[in-house]
């Protein structure tokens, strides 16, 4: 059975996860949504109302940028890129996802990978 | 118009301007189109497939909302504007009503200067025949916590490592601006021999107004190109 994340959680990393997707490659929001369903075997799930605000705001602050292009079946979809900017931020991101992992694990015994 | 785009349109009442409202009404009804398909490819029928892409949003006056405060904010302010040009802009007043100031309570009230006199410890006669100098030194003292504002501001905002630094290093860039435009302007216009016959005035003049103030801006704004990014509370 999956176990999915609660809805709280999953808002929180949503910033982690998409940088992350952004930057093997160019994607839309559908796209997204369903690599990072897939790519957590489930766990995590983004509808369209928790994706897009996120989407909007990483791209105020300059981290993606959204291009409309044609998709494979020839529909017009809006892909977004990582820029500069957002690449540089996942590093440091990374790492206090890392450092909050540890630390959740000498608190409360919560091991991960 | 899809139907699509209709039902999006009709649910998500943004009130952005025309183009914005258009791009997110498209983006989302190629979003639920897409659900929709993909639906239907995992084998539910047509019904089942568009009540659940039709469920996709509980709450889309929730979901407006949320697009608006990001899409509206950018309208307002964009991002440069938030992280380079009003904190430069702030950094830049901050330290031209400092010199004023300074130059107030120094020519003025002499105040300053009898207090400076006795901490430092030098001849009454000094003080007073160095005034211009004593401005500028007290400017320059104080000139980090210009530098500091304007990084502190760009940062903010989520600024990068360059927008603060520039941002802090406003003041100076303005007048970095006048000397390399309206003084060579002069020189040609009005022809202004002066400067022409004086050239080492105008290199100290370079430093006094342009470099030493660049560096003790600088200086003020070094705690805050230290990047560290805040992580939202899971």
């Amino acid at each position: 059975m999956k176990k999915s994340i609660s809805s709280k959680i999953s808002r929180g990393s949503a910033e982690l996860a998409i940088l992350s997707l952004l930057e093997k490659q160019v994607l839309y929001g559908f796209e997204i949504c369903k690599r990072i369903e897939e790519g957590s075997g489930g766990a995590l799930c983004f509808t369209l109302a928790s994706l897009y605000p996120m989407l909007y705001e990483l791209e105020k602050r300059g981290w993606i940028e959204g291009k409309w292009q044609a998709n494979q079946a020839g529909r017009d979809r809006r892909y977004y890129r990582l820029m500069p900017e957002g690449r540089r931020q996942l590093a440091p991101l990374r790492k206090q996802w890392h450092a909050f992992f540890v630390a959740l694990d000498q608190l409360a015994g919560v091991h991960h990978v | 118009m899809s139907e699509w785009k209709r039902m999006v349109h009709d649910k998500l009442n943004l009130g952005l301007s025309p183009q914005q409202d258009e791009e997110v009404v498209s983006e989302l009804a190629g979003h639920l189109e897409d659900l929709h398909q993909d639906l239907r490819q995992r084998g539910l029928s047509e019904s089942v497939a568009l009540r659940l892409a039709f469920a996709a949003v509980d709450d889309w006056k929730d979901l407006a909302r949320k697009i608006r405060s990001t899409k509206r904010e950018e309208t307002v302010m964009n991002h440069r504007t938030k992280t380079l040009w009003l904190p430069g802009l702030m950094a830049f007043a901050a330290s031209s009503i400092l010199l004023m100031i300074l130059q107030r309570l120094i020519m003025l009230r002499p105040t300053l200067l009898i207090t400076l006199e006795h901490i430092i410890r030098l001849p009454a006669a000094f003080w007073w025949k160095n005034q211009v100098d004593v401005i500028c030194l007290c400017w320059w003292v104080l000139l980090p916590l210009c530098g500091a504002a304007g990084a502190c501001l760009s940062r903010r905002a989520g600024g990068t490592r360059l927008a603060c630094a520039a941002a802090s290093l406003f003041p100076s860039l303005v007048m970095l601006g006048l000397f390399c435009c309206i003084l060579p302007v002069s020189m040609v216009i009005d022809k202004n021999s002066y400067l022409m016959q004086h050239p080492l005035y105008f290199v100290l003049a370079m430093v006094n107004w342009i470099m030493v103030p660049g560096l003790a801006l600088l200086l003020g704004a070094l705690p805050f190109l230290q990047r560290t990014t805040s992580l939202r509370q899971p």
